[in-house]
């Protein structure tokens, strides 16, 4: 057998083995997509893409998850940074412990974090009910079902996602890399400014990526807490459900999805 | 700057890595520490560029105590065995990374002051035309072969022109071939820079060539320090012997021969050996063996040309056995029988044993 | 610093598992400091309230381990053999093939479900509820095999090869042992992925369909805070040994798509 035969023969059976896989993606992940997009090309699709686009409460619902996204994700990677690069670097007991605490929230459906928030900062929710005991004055009732509700339950599902995805990367820092930079002569801060951060910047942005994606696809949070403050999946599933708006819920589907995408590419994109 | 080490101590948890050690590096020498793994000669080096800290004892720069002083402040460049260039920066960027760190305005040497951006070039050019890099100043770490990599690290590590050039096996990710010719080129780059230097090895060779200075560590401690000729000929015990080039160990009972004081009946006849007192070791390098009608008879069970000499093992008639090299083309036959002495003055015995 | 470091590390896991710490206590305490029970004289002790519980969503519970059911093996038959392919078998396109099978990731659950349903909405709904779950978990699958594969030396399967053995016999004796690990990680990150999965489920479940985090909405609407809570802990129980087992294995890599 002759070497171009040869890496035939492998192709092949390389082919051969992701066939199912891409049958798969072709049928429950690609032409679901394509249709979504083709969708916004037919007259009524048109009309409710312009419609979504439009001033009005399907735009803020985008705008409101783009904005309570970002918000979230930035605030995550920022909170989770410390924490990451201590359960990357420090050697202490309980640090598996630690580990374990903080990614227990990991597995929570979104309807969970909903309700633990509900369970905090609700009507009757444990922290108005301590501070009504501390300070016989009840604070924060109800709190769960406004935005900062709503911004901290995205938070909580984030800052496992974020401290995991980070520890995981600064694990993989080089020691040495620190070493080098003390023996010439750099300070703590100028060693964080010109080795760690530039080092860190990949973990950064792809971790910023992370909990963006998921904040932006999260609903059951938004179904438990949301009020008058709506987003985006919150608004596909009323048009959907309630009023049987086929075309309105597709092209908001479309806009969420494509943003999210765009955002990730952007942001996954490796600088040379 | 002159180097004291006084009685250092070091432990990773319960586990003692360096245990006692005092030494002292030559102003403006080589040393070379030189051990088996897990000697503790790289941690002697993290010791002395402070990125550990001793347990016990000091460490004296130029008589100023720098114990408690942290790496970024001791005027210390260190060629890491990986090299440990940053990724993110170009050839450039890396060399020039210690002429802009914030040691030149809190270092203890108050002569030096960061250097003017047209001052600064000059020194990343200079540092890299030493290595020969001046061609791969814009390339990043990643698209450079091993051998150039371990340039920059010495470029960068010499660059700020520090007091003290520590380099740890610096060598020894490169191929055989590649490190023979790197190190003639290091050899005469270090005695062009004239800086005191602390190199750590594990190889012979390495050592012989680079050393003014050399220390043999084991077990954390130092076995034996010296000039490297004076270890390779008058080691102090049998580990010494054989870690320095390849050693035969005659057990012998030295008994003074009577007519000659000093001299001691061997295998080989009577040799000259002052320091030996009682029962120990004849050390005979294999390149120490001569043809001696008078010497010990040896059966030949092995010999093979090397190029340089020929490789002959032979066997007493008690059965020990030794390595022995001949000139090129002179080995006996296999099976043959031989008469071998020793040349004169070079024995050397090493008191001790059971 | 390092103590201030972990200090902050111990605030963020406190903070983190205070709310769950109080939903617990709110399934086993018998105080009624959260409202009435409403469900009745039936559950006075927690034992009665569990019952209570399993019972009220025993449907629900029994669709959500039948979905793992299927999801689980299918992830590993559709991901694996793909992942080790795009390593070590690549063809033409098999780039592309792998950056497809990531791309869920960054698809909301609710725009991949409507999609889903307008296009194959004729489709058994079990069917549909089923692909939906292996969109999103069949990236952690070539994700995590895909790792594994690189981390071990392919002279080793060239060796058995030239040690006579077959290419099944080659996969059966050293492939698959040494995927071992990357495929029981990926199987519990399926799991953990597929049990709590909600964005998708939802929509995709019709009322008779729903699975257990569908029941946990309802409940948190509908019933009383002790009824949510020990619902809350049921739908825990399996997760938490699973993601015990995840961090063992070394999966801290791969949350990305874990359920919101």
């Amino acid at each position: 057998m002759n070497n171009r035969s040869a890496s035939a023969a492998q192709s092949f059976t390389g082919v051969l083995l992701a066939l199912p896989l891409l049958l798969f993606l072709t049928l429950a992940v690609v032409w679901p997509l394509a249709h979504l997009v083709a969708g916004a090309f037919s007259d009524t699709g048109w009309t409710a893409l312009r419609q979504v686009l439009a001033a009005g409460r399907y735009r803020t619902a985008l705008v409101n998850s783009l904005a309570l996204s970002a918000a979230a994700a930035v605030c995550s990677v920022v909170l989770a940074a410390g924490p990451a690069w201590v359960l990357a670097r420090e050697r202490f007991r309980g640090r598996d412990l630690l580990r374990m605490a903080i990614s227990l929230p990991l597995t929570f459906s979104g309807v969970l974090v909903g309700f633990l928030m509900v369970v905090l900062l609700g009507r009757i929710g444990a922290i108005p009910e301590a501070l009504a005991w501390l300070t016989g004055r009840r604070m924060f009732a109800g709190a769960a079902y406004t935005v900062a509700g709503l911004f901290l339950a995205y938070l909580y599902f984030e800052l496992p996602r974020a401290v995991m995805t980070l520890e995981s990367a600064f694990r993989r820092f080089p020691r040495e890399l620190d070493a080098a930079a003390r023996t010439l002569g750099a300070g703590p801060l100028e060693r964080l400014w010109r080795i760690g951060l530039p080092l860190a910047a990949p973990a950064l942005r792809s971790t910023l990526a992370v909990t963006f994606s998921a904040s932006m696809g999260s609903f059951g949070v938004a179904l438990i807490l949301s009020r008058r403050f709506t987003v985006a999946p919150l608004e596909i599933y009323t048009e959907m459900t309630g009023f049987l708006n086929d075309d309105v819920a597709g092209a908001l589907a479309l806009m969420l999805a494509l943003t999210t995408l765009t955002v990730d590419r952007l942001l996954s994109v490796e600088k040379r | 700057m002159k180097v004291h080490v006084e009685d250092v101590s070091f432990a990773y948890g319960r586990e003692p890595v360096v245990s006692g050690v005092s030494l002292d590096l030559p102003e403006g020498g080589i040393t070379v520490v030189i051990g088996p793994s897990g000697s503790g000669k790289s941690t002697l080096l993290q010791l002395l560029c402070g990125l550990l800290h001793p347990a016990q004892g000091k460490i004296l720069f130029d008589d100023e105590d720098v114990t408690g002083v942290p790496t970024e402040r001791r005027d210390v460049g260190v060629v890491f065995q990986s090299y440990a260039l940053f990724p993110h920066l170009s050839v450039r960027e890396n060399i020039a990374f210690g002429l802009k760190t914030g040691r030149r305005r809190f270092s203890m040497r108050s002569s030096r002051r960061r250097p003017s951006r047209r001052h600064l070039e000059e020194r990343v050019w200079d540092a890299a035309a030493l290595l020969s890099l001046e061609r791969l100043l814009d390339r990043r770490p990643a698209q450079l072969s091993g051998g150039e990599q371990q340039r920059v690290a010495l470029a960068r590590a010499v660059a700020p022109r520090p007091s003290l050039l520590l380099l740890d096996e610096p060598l020894s990710a490169l191929d055989a071939r590649l490190r023979r010719a790197v190190r003639t080129e290091l050899a005469a780059l270090l005695a062009k820079l004239g800086t005191t230097t602390f190199y750590v090895t594990h190889d012979q060779e390495e050592a012989m060539l680079l050393a003014d200075h050399l220390v043999v560590l084991d077990h954390g401690r130092v076995v034996q320090a010296g000039p490297p000729l004076d270890l390779y000929r008058r080691p102090a015990t049998p580990f010494v012997a054989s870690f320095l080039g390849e050693a035969n160990l005659v057990e012998i009972e030295a008994r003074p021969a009577i007519a000659t004081p000093g001299r001691v009946e061997t295998p080989f006849g009577s040799l000259s050996l002052p320091e030996a007192k009682s029962r120990g070791w004849l050390l005979v390098r294999p390149e120490d063996f001569t043809d001696d009608p008078c010497g010990a008879m040896a059966t030949v069970l092995d010999a093979r040309g090397m190029g340089p000499h020929d490789r002959v093992v032979l066997q007493l008639e008690g059965g020990t056995e030794l390595l022995a090299h001949f000139p090129p083309e002179t080995a006996p036959e296999p099976g043959s029988k031989v008469r071998v002495g020793v040349r004169q003055r070079r024995p050397h015995f090493l008191n001790g044993g059971e | 610093m390092r103590r201030v470091g972990i200090a902050a590390t111990v605030v963020l896991a406190l903070v983190l598992v205070t709310p769950i710490a109080i939903t617990a206590t709110g399934a086993f305490s018998r105080a009624e400091w959260y409202g009435q029970r409403s469900e009745g004289a039936g559950v006075e002790t927690t034992s009665a309230l569990f019952h209570y519980v399993l019972d009220l969503w025993s449907g629900a519970l029994l669709r959500s381990v039948q979905v793992v059911v299927a999801v689980v093996p299918l992830a590993l038959l559709l991901g694996a053999p793909a992942a080790w392919a795009f390593r070590r078998r690549p063809f033409p396109g098999s780039r592309l093939l792998e950056s497809a099978a990531l791309v869920p990731l960054a698809v909301p659950g609710v725009a991949l479900a409507f999609s889903l349903i307008q296009t194959a909405g004729r489709a058994p709904r079990f069917a549909l509820l089923v692909a939906g779950h292996l969109a999103y978990t069949l990236p952690l699958v070539v994700k995590s095999v895909t790792n594994a594969v690189e981390t071990f030396d392919p002279c080793l399967e060239r060796v058995a090869r030239s040690l006579g053995a077959g290419p099944w016999e080659t996969a059966r004796r050293v492939t698959l042992p040494l995927l071992g690990p990357a495929l029981v990680l990926s199987s519990l990150l399926v799991f953990a992925v597929s049990w709590g999965e909600f964005n998708v489920s939802f929509l995709l479940a019709t009322p008779l369909l729903q699975t257990f985090p569908s029941a946990l909405y309802l409940t948190y609407t509908t019933n009383s805070f002790p009824v949510a809570a020990a619902a809350t802990l049921v739908f825990l129980l399996p997760v938490v040994p699973a993601l015990i087992a995840i961090q063992l294995l070394g999966g801290e890599e791969f949350h990305r798509g874990l359920p919101t």
